[in-house]
């Protein structure tokens, strides 16, 4: 029979793994589904974020202005990034792929040429608190908490502001959007720094629960991408709370019946099936639920083409 | 004699390869004789580089095949290239003894990463997977073997007289029995010794490669190869003549896979290690820089891009560790300017430049 | 191999049963039934957004029907995929066209003719499909420097080159001058004679009108008339769902 505190640790792994998906992949959604770039890079723009944090907060800074300066500091590299060399490479999967990963090895490399390879530190604040016989950080709870403040607060820059709007116009059908006087070319550079930011956040608080090294990104990017993957792009904010959900879900119970290892692996063939299920990833499942009101020559008959 | 030449020559040119005419040919056994001369005028450590560096461009061949002319970037190709190494290590390490060669060791290093290919291949493209999901997958498959690899340190992980080792590597289970072996050919009473450290060695690597890449030219240039175009440009379309391109898809992954494990053996062999490390992102990052800033559809492109990059890295490390941050820039900037990489581009301006064009067509 | 005829006739070689497709919201094809007999040349009109295409696209196995059964010479083909449909006699000109643009005629020509040519054959083939094409001499040209109607024409050659016995074409005369328009026209009474099926989508009025043949008319992802060309343009529902005010 389970004992309270079994269970309660259980949930907390749940919530806890539920965060961590949610904040490594955001912003990686973000740019996936508005223009169909995969950014190998994402990893080192967390780990620009972990940085930032790390130095500031050492430097005495607050932790939560750390964190958001951490933001800032990614989103701002980001968008030089997109206006330079990501441009290039809209809707073009494998070749943005590569160069975004040609661009993942310059950044950490060029990290470890600057900083070396001492691994920095920031503490956990918070501490800790007790449920029965069993310990658990506070601190992993505030994550998951800020993942899901970060997601409310990008799904109502999207459905509430004019940036949304014309940024879910330009997803839809760019060229409309064009013709309808919205600057694409800006969309996609504040969209891309968005994302950066994201993942600059995500690293800042990462960089509060892990040890720092210009190799810090590796342990997140082929997670971040499992999880947009099979989330989608159709319907990001759905398919990235559905992929996260599922992903975390079999994380925590195969850890807990055999080990971390198991559960990557068992992590990667559930996403597998998944794949097998819903090729475009569970956001286009939940598109198909909705009526649209678009024009027969245009959605989804084409789309279905282009991967 | 001319018409035999052609006939024989008339396999291994054809459109989906650079260079056909005699001047390529010519310039091409200069290349190769200049190799072959090469331990006459270099030190015997440069040699011995060198055999590695000619590794490397027989595992970029491997990726050239399956991503340039079949179109499925494989971001695992060290994935294949580590269990070829591994499997001609565990049963080189058991059989010597015994055998007294490393005849099955070296079939090993091929057929058991044929084998994991056939299987990943199967439920990958009968699923119909394409695209970024087989790129995700294949590195994930790499990154996964890795970290299994790595744990197991614990000495229950023993084949045989093989002890996996852990993050240290592959080494013999017992103080009684051999280290893991160079190449022994045995035929009979017949034994050729190629110790990794050997002149011999770096011939028999040269040799590999120079059939390993005839052998390339003969397949891609045979129908097999318009198949293989075939899935690469339009694989739905390809689909609708009546072709199961699932098979088509299955079976170039199988082949790149044998040819990354033969890397691996080879690989092996050289150094007599094998280790973890080799599935980690890195070098799977490093085979797709060779083939995409030499030129993904073409061997010798990939060849000479694998080579030089290799070349370039170990001069660069002269200067520091800026290695690996200089080849990185070195594929951004290909990316941007020269995407089917620097020796396509190349022999494309030459060609135009010499005007080389207008050979009747040859089935 | 079971045979499920629902409308037992010697001569049908492509039936469908209450066919299905719905894209998530968007129904493209809604409960379509009809056959097509052996030999025939007919075409497939309607407004656009009627399922056109996916019709063809469920036909050939590119896309799986929500519901519905296809049947090809009797046989039930619904869950097969596309390389097996086109090894019973199915193949299909893509309303895109789809070459393969970054190779030459020749090596266009290749690829389906190896499916039942020797490799040493293959010239001769080509040779003999471009001229039935209208398009002697074009074996090196890189197929991205052929006009569009050229391309069309090349596309239906790969499709023939495969000796298909039922050929679907997608807008063949897409982008086509008038006199390619009339060329196209007596390639498919050709291939008709020949025995082939020809089952043709077109916008083109005046080329359906030509060919003469059995004419559906698909609206709403319905059959919604069929019959002869002239019976067709004769009637007034027909009109009006062009119009827009059905």
């Amino acid at each position: 029979m389970l004992t309270f505190a079994e269970l309660f640790s259980y949930i907390y792994q749940y919530f806890d793994n539920i965060g961590f998906l949610i904040l490594a992949s955001a912003g990686l959604i973000l740019i996936f589904g508005m223009m169909g770039v995969i950014n190998m890079a994402h990893g080192e723009l967390m780990m620009i974020g972990a940085y930032i944090t790390a130095f500031t907060y050492h430097a005495g800074v607050p932790a939560p202005l750390a964190i958001l300066l951490a933001g800032i500091g990614a989103g701002i590299f980001g968008m030089i990034l997109e206006r330079l060399i990501i441009c290039h490479f809209y809707n073009k999967l494998l070749s943005s792929l590569v160069v975004t990963w040609g661009l993942s090895l310059m950044i950490s490399q060029g990290f470890l040429l600057i900083f070396g390879p001492s691994v920095l530190n920031v503490p956990t604040p918070f501490g800790g608190f007790a449920v029965g016989d069993l310990s658990f950080g506070v601190y992993r709870l505030v994550l998951f908490a800020v993942s899901l403040g970060l997601v409310a607060a990008v799904w109502a820059l999207f459905a509430f502001t004019a940036f949304g709007a014309h940024a879910r116009a330009t997803m839809e059908n760019p060229e409309m959007a064009e013709a309808l006087g919205i600057e694409t070319r800006k969309i996609y550079s504040l969209t891309f720094g968005l994302g950066a930011a994201l993942g600059g956040v995500a690293g800042g608080m990462f960089a509060l629960t892990a040890a720092i090294s210009p190799f810090f990104g590796n342990e997140y990017t082929p997670l971040a991408f499992i999880t947009v993957v099979i989330g989608g792009s159709a319907n990001i904010i759905s398919g990235l709370i559905a992929s996260a959900l599922y992903l975390a879900g079999v994380q925590t119970v195969a850890t807990n019946v055999f080990n971390q290892y198991f559960g990557y692996v068992l992590m990667m063939g559930a996403a597998f099936i998944i794949l097998l299920m819903m090729p475009r990833g569970f956001s286009e499942y939940f598109e198909r639920s909705k009526v649209r009101r678009l024009k027969w020559h245009e959605l989804a008959l084409d789309r279905a083409e282009d991967a | 004699m001319q018409p035999t030449l052609d006939r024989w020559l008339g396999r291994l040119n054809g459109p989906q390869t650079t260079g056909h005419g005699p001047a390529f040919w010519v310039a091409s056994l200069v290349v190769i004789l200049g190799f072959a001369f090469l331990p006459q005028f270099v030190s015997r450590y440069q040699v011995i580089t060198f055999s590695n560096y000619m590794i490397s461009a027989l595992l970029a061949l491997s990726l050239c095949l399956i991503w340039g002319y079949c179109g499925i970037l494989s971001l695992g190709q060290a994935a294949f290239f580590g269990i070829g190494g591994y499997a001609y290590g565990i049963v080189a390490l058991n059989l010597l003894r015994d055998h007294g060669n490393t005849d099955i060791a070296f079939l090993a290093g091929m057929i058991v990463p044929m084998l994991f290919a056939a299987v990943v291949g199967a439920i990958m493209f009968f699923a119909r997977l394409q695209g970024v999901y087989v790129a995700i997958l294949t590195l994930v498959i790499s990154l996964l073997l890795g970290t299994f690899m790595r744990q197991t340190a614990d000495p229950s992980y023993t084949i045989g007289a093989a002890y996996l080792g852990g993050m240290n590597g592959l080494r013999p289970a017992s103080p009684n029995d051999p280290l893991l072996p160079s190449l022994i050919f045995g035929l009979g009473d017949w034994v050729w010794e190629f110790d990794g450290r050997s002149v011999a060695f770096y011939y028999f690597t040269l040799c590999v490669l120079v059939l390993a890449y005839l052998a390339f030219r003969w397949l891609v240039n045979s129908s097999y190869g318009y198949l293989l175009i075939g899935c690469r440009e339009d694989i739905e379309r390809t689909e609708t003549f009546g072709y199961d391109v699932r098979l088509i898809q299955i079976s170039v992954f199988c082949i790149s896979a044998g040819i990354a494990g033969l890397a691996g053996t080879l690989y092996a062999a050289w150094g007599t290690y094998i280790h973890p490390d080799g599935f980690a992102v890195a070098p799977n990052i490093l085979v797709v820089i060779w083939v995409a800033v030499g030129g993904r559809k073409d061997p010798a492109a990939a060849i000479l891009g694998a080579i030089g990059l290799s070349w370039l890295s170990v001069r660069l490390t002269a200067l520091g560790e800026i290695s690996l941050f200089v080849q990185g820039a070195i594929l951004v900037l290909v990316m941007l300017i020269a995407p089917d990489g620097i020796i396509t581009t190349l022999a494309r301006l030459i060609e135009r430049t010499f005007a080389v064009r207008g050979r009747p067509i040859k089935t | 191999m079971s045979s499920e005829l629902l409308y037992p006739s010697g001569d049908t070689i492509v039936q469908v049963h209450d066919l299905h497709k719905d894209y998530g919201g968007v129904h493209a094809v809604k409960g379509l039934t009809m056959s097509v007999e052996r030999s025939d040349i007919h075409c497939i009109i309607g407004p656009n957004g009627a399922g056109k295409s996916t019709f063809f696209k469920l036909l050939m196995g590119l896309e799986r029907p929500t519901s519905g059964s296809i049947f090809y010479k009797g046989q039930d083909i619904t869950k097969q995929p596309p390389f097996k449909r086109a090894r019973l006699g199915l193949t299909v000109k893509f309303q895109n066209i789809r070459v393969y643009q970054d190779l030459t005629v020749f090596q266009n020509l290749f690829i389906p003719l190896r499916r039942h040519h020797s490799r040493s054959d293959i010239l001769g083939q080509v040779t003999r499909l471009l001229a039935h094409m209208h398009l002697d001499g074009t074996e090196n040209v890189p197929v991205r420097n052929l006009s569009h109607g050229q391309q069309q024409w090349l596309s239906i050659g790969m499709s023939l080159a495969v000796d298909p016995e039922v050929l679907l074409l997608d807008e063949p005369t897409a982008g086509m001058s008038v006199e390619e328009t009339a060329e196209t026209a007596k390639i498919v009474r050709n291939l008709s004679a020949q025995g082939i099926t020809v089952m043709v989508i077109e916008h083109d009025m005046e080329f359906v009108r030509n060919l003469n043949s059995v004419t559906s008319v698909l609206h709403l992802g319905k059959l919604f008339a069929q019959g002869s060309f002239a019976s067709i343009e004769a009637n007034e529902d027909v009109r009006r769902i062009y119009l827009g005010t059905l």
